[in-house]
């Protein structure tokens, strides 16, 4: 299964505890540094997959103030693809830095 | 209820029933505290990027790749189906340029001088047009995102831009021939979105259509082509009627249909093929007032093809439908 970026925060978000889904949209904002603000109807095609795929389900629902709040929490095999894919994402980036280190050091010997 | 929440639930209408029965609450809730306490009288209306977010959210609800609810996958799966079909028969029409582009080009009248600036954009073009080929081997493989930038270059470059300068201005295409392009191309755009799953084709089913159908109309051509250099010209008019852009469609269209009911294809497969058929039977249709009392020969061929094309879109869409998956469980229960 291909994991998009907001697929990745959003299961990022539900680690710690269930969120419902403005709780989500926040702590995805706050997980990138606000660089990614996901709208409403594209957090509910989010979460839709990732519940197909059994990786968040129902936690529980709340009333409040007159408004559903619906939490949703990850579950093992959801925890299970999020450090997959972070795994995979650390190994890129490891060398990705290698070979800017690898540049620096060449651009250094030959200045 | 707020003026907010007001337009909010209108845009949520664009998502079908079902699913605004399962999540609409939910999402109003998450929707107003996202945008926070807005008085009415700032007259506040959901922002174009949000409804956009709807939009997107109602097509791939609709058309549904393989984890959404049966009958949103059938019409995503049909609509898919369109979207590879409607490139292939564009790659069958125009792949037979390739193979007769070598004896085309002596023609001057057509392909100006040789070594002239008008005959390499002659040449040019008919390998753009080509590009639909292109479109239609990488879906079939799965390289989506390829085949929707080639078949929007292809389509722009064949209908649009003439549509908007007055560059090729004399050129005319008819409304039926526009929408037999347009329609796969529109297909592909909204059928293949990020939940659809992407097809997995062989080469040799990517490849065979357009293949064949250069083959055959290459082999066709030479034979034509010595018949009326020998002065034979008889069969030239059923000859044209035959290998314009309908009578090619027409063939591949009964190939395909029969191929289809023979292997089984699955009810989004077979109303697919009915839908070309019955846009390809509107193109035709327009022939029989134009060569009434004219060419017979071309009439007679146009009739054929007619009751050729109703004939196929009954069957099809008879076997289609009896075949979606959604009836089959219907059937399964009442059992």
């Amino acid at each position: 299964m291909n994991i998009t970026e907001p697929m990745f925060l959003a299961l990022t978000a539900l680690v710690d505890e269930p969120r419902h889904g403005y709780g989500i949209v926040q702590e995805v904002s706050g997980l990138s540094g606000g660089r990614v603000q996901l709208k409403i109807g594209t957090l509910y095609g989010v979460l839709d997959r990732l519940a197909a795929e059994e990786l968040v389900e129902l936690d529980r629902e709340e009333v409040l103030r007159g408004r559903l709040r619906r939490y949703y929490r990850l579950t093992d095999k959801g925890a299970e693809a999020l450090r997959q894919e972070a795994d995979r994402v650390t190994r890129t980036a490891a060398l990705a830095t290698s070979r800017l280190r690898a540049r620096n050091t060449a651009l250094g010997g030959t200045a | 209820m707020s003026l907010l929440e007001f337009h909010y639930r209108n845009v949520l209408r664009m998502l079908p029933a079902s699913y605004r029965a399962e999540r609409e609450e939910e999402m109003v809730a998450a929707y107003l505290e996202y945008a926070g306490d807005v008085p009415d009288e700032a007259n506040p209306k959901p922002r174009w990027d949000e409804v956009l977010s709807v939009m997107g959210l109602a097509l791939r609800v609709r058309l549904a790749g393989a984890s959404g609810p049966p009958v949103y996958f059938a019409w995503g799966e049909t609509v898919r189906m369109i979207a590879l079909f409607g490139l292939a028969l564009q790659a069958m029409v125009s792949a037979p340029s390739l193979p007769l582009l070598p004896a085309m080009s002596e023609n001057e009248q057509f392909f100006g001088a040789a070594g002239s600036a008008d005959r390499l954009f002659s040449i040019g073009e008919v390998l753009l047009h080509n590009l639909w080929l292109v479109a239609f081997v990488a879906l079939a493989r799965g390289a989506v995102r390829t085949a929707k930038t080639t078949a929007v270059l292809v389509f722009g470059w064949a209908f649009l831009v003439p549509v908007v300068s007055d560059w090729r201005a004399t050129e005319t295409w008819s409304a039926d021939y526009v929408l037999l392009a347009a329609v796969p191309v529109l297909a592909l755009l909204l059928g293949y979105h990020r939940d659809a799953p992407a097809p997995r084709r062989s080469w040799w089913v990517a490849l065979l259509p357009p293949a064949v159908a250069a083959a055959a109309l290459y082999a066709a051509n030479r034979y034509m082509t010595g018949r009326v250099t020998a002065g034979d010209t008889t069969t030239l008019e059923t000859f044209s009627a035959w290998t314009d852009v309908p009578g090619i469609i027409v063939i591949a269209l009964v190939a395909a249909s029969v191929a289809a009911l023979a292997l089984g294809a699955g009810g989004p497969a077979l109303l697919a093929l009915a839908f070309y058929a019955i846009v390809t039977l509107l193109a035709r249709v327009p022939d029989l007032y134009h060569y009434h009392g004219g060419v017979e020969e071309i009439w007679q061929v146009a009739a054929l093809q007619c009751w050729v094309l109703g004939g196929l879109t009954l069957t099809l869409a008879v076997v289609g439908v009896w075949r979606l998956p959604i009836l089959r469980r219907l059937q399964e229960r009442s059992v």
